[in-house]
């Protein structure tokens, strides 16, 4: 090819380049432009969100027909009542005609509002403000109210002189129910309203297959369970939480006023009223009221031995009990007595005349009375009865609870006809005695058939299977229990014969509670001082009848401080009584023992699958789970020992946010679609020693910052890295206040809180408590001779006020002292009243203790150094028992569980002393030094072999992660306990500040590093002579039965909780190079060897290395913070040896790999 | 008795002539005193040598309950497997697998008692030469000014020459 050839051809080829070039140019705009369409690089325009308006605006006015907003209507809470009346005829007096009370809030609430709007305004010295919607802390005074999170409207009013609230609201639980996809929840009722369900459409008890499957994400054919006999009860979707089938509600409301008189004291003032009203009487909001349809066809009352599992000692003997209505005495034929088989089947053995005796068991003696054909027996129908009275003699060891055939689990009661669906509706759901019945069996008045006692058989209960399955409970309350348990063994008759007491009991519902308070601080004459009285008044009803007498009950303290020599001597004080079951807030009813789903099971089969108990899993009667004084010790957001229905569930996507609006587990709900429900047992609840559950709230537990400064609810004195900064509470003194043994750190009484300082005894009864109230005082004189010593004595004295429960019985058969020495009554077999005098050791305590603490700094020296003392002489008869959470060492900590954890009383008669010392030593810069040292003594003094207390004892096994509770008659044993803690630590931090200049310029980036090699030494050894180590006296050979294993491990269990000696090595690394100026890569390896003297298997290295970015920055208005990383852990114990009979040592060692990516914001 | 007399002698007139103060340190946490006497300052070579000092001696106290540890509980499986060799009845490949085992056990109680005795002569090793190195061989950092915020105060008994911290030069003929 010529040169000119060659010029065409490249001139050719340069066109038909430029022109393709020129074409895809074209086609890239074009692109572009398409892609513009889709794609918006925000960078560049910034975002927005796009508005969505779904709601139409409405303009709204208010009653004078002034204009308000345009806008929605989205919260409400109202009632009306109308009545009719002639007013030409008095005698008619008034009625009801028609009544409603409803309560609602949108989403919006807490979509734009955050749960909570606010309006405030001013003039001149007045300012008010209104509150609406939840977690608003609200606290008049500690006796009245102490509610971490109410849930409601209050409206504040300030002035100079005067401070003032009201507040009202609904107190069952709650607003945004997540059943109702709608965000749309009522709370409320009219005369027309079915009393229905959320969710359902009109008309139909059943939901739908589309409902089903658009709420639930399942259809019915998934639960078998629905598709025959009581397909409405008990289901899972159905929604009570806000309504009562039976037309009942709550309403709170209340003020408290706050002055101050003559500038020397604070006066307040409470008025708090918390009733129930029935919405087809109306609205009374002092008295409230119940609906008429409470009335009880059957009441039933259940007898207990209160020692359950010992058989030789007394138990309980039910000798008479008897029934009047409108004080009539109702005939014997309309009660009937049953006893409960082994396979749980009721059985009808009447009441003999000379009494029955329940004993060794934890089964219930019940007697039934069929009040409905009582009334008709007497009065022709039950409209007429106004009251029913009861009374029974009972001895031994016993404790009472009653119930009715109305106060079971909530429920409708509905047939569905297979082949048509149609549903017949029975209307609520009632339970005869006979419990576990398909059929409503009391429509005619008459008893159903029971099974009677035959020899030899062996038929099962009636639909046991069903019960199981769909639960059984039955509320009341415990209304009877031995003043003392008597331990003796010998002649049992004759503690029968000696020990009768006939108990009176009415029948009624608590309709309102009124509390009236007075609170005050101040100083007068140099004295310090603030305190209170309640009264508490409970309204109470006959379903349908007369209010019966209203009970007060008096809360009251006062604390005083004075110096005596100013900076030198101090007096400071606390007086205070809490009568029985105080309690600002309306009566909840409790579970009973044996009706209730768990207790369906034996609590020593464990092989038995437990599930939650229908009673926790669904809304039962009156329980709204709202205290006026809420349990919450460490003072946190999240209330203790109690259901989380606030806040989580306000759909803040909080991890907390597990509960449904009805107070109901989410993974429950979850877990039945075709699963296990027993698979997701691992919600926070107890296990309590009588075999039932109690929720428990606060998941990070009761520890302060000081302790879990991460809140992980693991204490950080046992967790990975974190161990270095803290040490367990025993280098401190009086560090268990209320003698229980148990830190107070990782203590958690399970009662509402009463004001500091004060701690109510109280009896475990089912999934609930009851108070017996606290009388007492303390004294303490501090001594501040110099700045940095502070010597002290004090002397506590308090005593339990009531140990029957009964409120009728006191004054009748007790003569309770008010102070010191009361005494106890009975009437022998011949009826003659016998008392006996109340013992020290059944309801008192005494503590004296005298304590030195010396601080001392040292600046110029770089030294801290404090020394510390304690004597205490104990007599402890109260028992604190607490829930105690506790992290299961897996390969990693991979959960925490919680359990109950009983006050043995170890300190009924006992002295203490303590010595503490440490220094710290940060003189040397970058380095620091740290040394404490415990040493202890506790020294049991015998009350005598022949002196037997009933005692309850919590054996943790954590290896296997169980809890076993072992009860037993055993003397106090005179016992000496040392105990040694010593810690050793230091660590220095290098952060390397180098300037390298020319070619070594780059070495600089070590400054980016610091370094901080850590080294901790722990040595913890405890040693008593209370018991000895089972394994000493072990034969392998030998044949073991289930009781000698069972004997041995809870030995071991006693012997290991006195007796421990552990070494503890802990270097740690930490490396953090600084990436950018608030960016760090982090590193950390820790080595844990564990040296277990006692228990070998237990001893192992644990190795931890964490790697993880650390980032921050302040995102619109947030501190954003950033953590990325990868943890890598290994258990690694010495040898693999684990002891089935004493649950130590391990099947296997283990290693773990976890990835991280957390951001946390912040302000 | 004179050899006792002289060590002894040796000893106090090495103690008065050292740094009485930095070797109390090093006697509570081996190697605080040197890392007083560099001020905790990385860049001073007896911080450095109080850094290495320490480390050594948590790495040697550690490895001491590490092998002790093991120690003991290999000690007590060699007890236990020996028992269950002993009960009646067992197979011959049981007894086998549990001589076998017990061989295990016993040869790694035998290692962790050499690694035990091994850590525990270091340790003490590391231990006494941290407070021989502090009394006898650590210079205190030099100071223009004394503040009361300093360090602690230097023994009467000092040897060095004051406001110089030249250190001491000992002589000791055996």
């Amino acid at each position: 090819m010529d040169k000119r050839m060659m010029k065409i051809f490249y001139g050719f080829t340069a066109l038909l380049g430029m022109a393709l070039c020129a074409f895809a140019q074209e086609s890239l705009q074009n692109s572009l432009k398409e892609e513009e369409n889709y794609y918006n690089n925000f960078g560049v325009s910034g975002y927005s969100k796009k508005e969505i308006e779904t709601k139409q605006k409405i303009p709204y006015y208010d009653f004078f027909g002034s204009h308000l907003v345009n806008g929605y209507l989205i919260y409400g809470l109202q009632t009306s009542r109308s009545n009719s009346f002639n007013s030409d005829n008095d005698a008619m007096g008034e009625k009801t005609d028609s009544a409603y009370s409803d309560m609602f809030q949108t989403s919006f609430v807490s979509e734009n509002f955050n749960n909570l709007i606010l309006v405030k305004d001013g003039l001149g010295d007045m300012k008010s403000v209104f509150l609406l919607g939840s977690q608003l802390q609200t606290r008049f005074s500690p006796l009245t109210m102490n509610k971490l999170n109410f849930q409601g409207v209050r409206w504040d009013v300030w002035t100079p002189t005067l401070k003032f609230t009201t507040l009202i609201s609904r107190t069952r639980p709650f607003v945004m129910s997540m059943n109702d996809v709608s965000a749309r929840a009522f709370i409320g009722y009219d005369r027309e309203d079915i009393r229905n369900w959320q969710g359902v459409k009109a008309g139909e008890l059943l939901p739908d297959e589309n409902y089903l499957k658009e709420h639930v994400g399942a259809v019915s054919d998934d639960f078998p369970d629905r598709r025959d006999g009581w397909i409405l009860n008990y289901d899972k979707w159905s929604d009570y939480s806000n309504k009562s089938i039976y037309g009942d509600y709550d309403i709170l409301w209340g003020l408290h006023g706050n002055t101050n008189l003559a500038n020397a004291v604070d006066l307040g003032f409470t008025y708090l009223n918390h009733h129930r009203s029935d919405i087809e009487k109306g609205e009374d909001i002092f008295g409230g009221n119940i609906p008429d349809e409470y009335f009880p066809s059957e009441i039933h009352f259940e007898f207990y031995d209160l020692t359950p599992d010992i058989s030789t000692d007394a138990g309980a003997k039910i000798e008479d009990v008897t029934m009047t209505i409108n004080g009539q005495s109702a005939d014997l034929s309309t009660r009937d007595a049953y006893q409960v088989r082994e396979d749980l089947s009721l059985v009808k053995s009447g009441l003999p005349a000379g009494g029955m005796v329940v004993s060794g068991t934890n089964k219930p003696f019940i007697v039934a009375f069929n009040t409905a054909l009582a009334a008709k027996q007497l009065f022709g129908d039950t409209s007429k009865v106004r009251r029913i009275d009861f009374k029974f003699t009972v001895s031994g060891n016993y404790i009472v609870f009653v119930s009715t055939d109305k106060m079971v689990t909530l429920g409708y009661s509905g047939q569905r006809d297979k082949a048509t669906n149609v549903v017949t509706y029975n209307g609520a759901f009632t339970r005869t005695i006979k419990g576990t019945e398909e059929a409503c069996s009391q429509a005619g008045g008459n008893w159903e058939p029971f099974e009677e006692l035959t020899g030899g058989t062996s038929a099962k209960p009636v639909d046991l299977e069903r019960s199981v399955r769909l639960g059984n409970s039955w509320f009341g309350d415990y209304i009877a229990r031995s003043p003392r348990i008597i331990s003796e063994q010998q002649n049992v008759l004759d503690v029968y014969n000696r020990t009768r007491r006939t108990y009176d009991y009415s029948y009624s519902i608590n309709s309102a509670s009124s509390t009236y308070g007075i609170d005050l601080r101040g100083k007068v004459l140099g004295v310090k001082f603030n305190g209170e009285v309640a009264v508490n008044k409970k309204d109470y009803v006959f379903p349908g009848g007369d209010e019966l007498d209203p009970v007060y009950r008096v809360g009251a303290y006062l604390r005083f401080d004075r110096d005596i020599v100013k900076n030198f001597l101090a007096l400071s004080g606390m007086m205070y009584n809490i009568a029985p079951e105080y309690d600002p807030a309306l009566e909840s009813p409790m579970v009973s023992q044996h009706f209730s789903y768990s207790r369906l099971y034996d609590r020593y089969v464990s092989t038995e699958t437990y599930g939650i108990p229908d009673y926790l899993w669904y809304p039962q009667h009156f329980n709204n789970n709202f205290h006026l004084l809420d349990d919450n010790d460490d003072n946190d957001l999240y209330v203790e020992s109690d259901r989380i229905i606030y806040p989580s569930d306000l759909g803040s996507g909080n991890v907390l946010n597990r509960w449904y609006a009805d107070g109901t587990f989410s993974s429950y709900k979850a877990s039945t679609q075709g699963e296990d429900p027993t698979l997701h047992k691992k919600a926070n609840y107890t296990y309590l020693p009588n075999g039932l559950y109690m929720f428990y709230g606060d998941d990070d537990g009761v520890y302060v910052d000081q302790f879990d400064r991460n809140h992980n609810s693991q204490v950080d004195y046992n967790e990975d890295f974190l161990l270095y900064y803290t040490d367990p509470p025993i280098f401190s003194l009086d560090n268990d206040m209320d003698n229980n043994g148990v830190w107070d750190v990782e203590d958690d009484d399970p009662y509402p809180d009463m004001p500091t300082g004060i701690k109510v005894a109280y009896v475990l009864t089912a999934n609930g408590f009851k108070s017996l109230g606290i009388r007492g005082g303390n004294l303490k004189l501090v001594c501040t001779p110099v700045k940095t010593l502070e010597l002290s004595t004090s002397v506590m004295y308090e005593k339990a006020i009531d140990l029957d429960f009964n409120r009728y019985s006191d004054e009748n058969i007790d003569e309770p002292g008010f102070f010191g020495d009361g005494q106890v009554g009975y009437k022998d077999n011949a009826g003659n009243k016998r008392l006996v005098d109340e013992d020290f050791e059944d309801s008192r305590s005494l503590g004296v203790k005298l304590s030195g603490k010396l601080n001392v700094t040292k600046r110029s020296l770089g030294l801290e150094y404090f020394l510390g003392s304690e004597l205490q002489f104990l007599r402890d008869n109260i028992r604190n028992d607490c829930i105690r959470l506790q992290e299961v060492e897996d390969i990693e900590y991979l959960y925490v569980d919680y359990y109950y954890q009983t006050d043995e009383l170890r300190y009924r008669k006992a002295g203490i002393a303590n010595f503490i010392g440490g220094l710290s030593y940060n003189n040397i810069p970058n380095f620091l030094y740290n040394l404490k040292l415990s040493l202890g003594l506790e020294k049991r003094f015998s009350l005598g072999e022949d002196k037997l207390f009933y005692t309850v004892r919590t054996l943790r096994s954590q290896a296997k992660d169980t809890t076993f509770y072992e009860f037993g008659y055993e003397s106090y044993k005179a016992a000496l306990l040392k105990q040694l803690y010593l810690v050793n630590k230091f660590d220095y931090t290098l952060s390397p500040d180098v300037s390298f200049k020319g070619a070594l310029k780059t070495l600089n980036f070590i400054n980016r590093f610091t370094v901080n090699p850590q080294y901790k030494f722990s040595w913890s050894y405890s040693s008593s002579d209370f018991s000895e180590d089972p394994r000493d006296s072990f034969d392998p050979s030998a044949t073991l039965f289930d009781s000698d294993s069972l004997q041995l491990r809870l030995s071991w269990a006693r012997y290991r909780r006195d007796n421990g000696n552990v070494f503890q090595s802990v270097p740690i690394l930490r490396v953090f190079f600084k990436i950018a100026e608030r960016t760090q890569f982090q590193y950390g390896v820790q080595w844990k060897r564990t040296y277990d003297d006692l228990i070998k298997s237990e001893s192992g290295l644990r190795r931890v290395q964490t790697f993880q970015v650390h980032s921050t920055d302040n995102v619109a208005g947030y501190n954003v913070s950033l953590l990325m990383g990868l943890n890598f852990i290994q258990n690694n114990y010495d040898i693999l040896n684990y002891d089935p009979l004493y649950e130590n040592g391990h099947l296997y060692d283990g290693k773990d790999t976890r990835f991280f990516i957390r951001v946390y914001a912040g302000n | 008795m004179i050899k006792t007399i002289s060590i002894l002698f040796v000893l106090s007139a090495a103690l008065m002539a050292g740094n009485v103060e930095l070797g109390v340190q090093s006697a509570i946490v081996p190697g605080m005193g040197q890392m007083a006497a560099g001020e905790g300052k990385i860049t001073r070579l007896n911080t450095a040598k109080g850094l290495g000092i320490m480390a050594g001696f948590a790495v040697c106290i550690h490895g001491v309950f590490n092998s002790l540890s093991e120690y003991d509980a290999y000690s007590e499986q060699t007890r236990i497997l020996e028992g269950k060799y002993n009960q009646d009845g067992l197979l011959y490949s049981d007894r086998d697998s549990l001589r076998q085992a017990w061989d295990d056990a016993f040869q790694n109680a035998g290692d962790a008692k050499t690694r035990l005795v091994a850590f525990s002569l270091l340790s003490a090793a590391v231990y006494a030469y941290g407070i021989v190195d502090a009394v006898l061989f650590t210079r205190p950092a030099e100071k223009k000014e004394e503040t009361s915020s300093g360090v602690w105060q230097r023994s009467r008994f000092s040897l060095t020459r004051k406001g110089e911290l030249q250190g001491v030069e000992v002589r000791v003929g055996f």
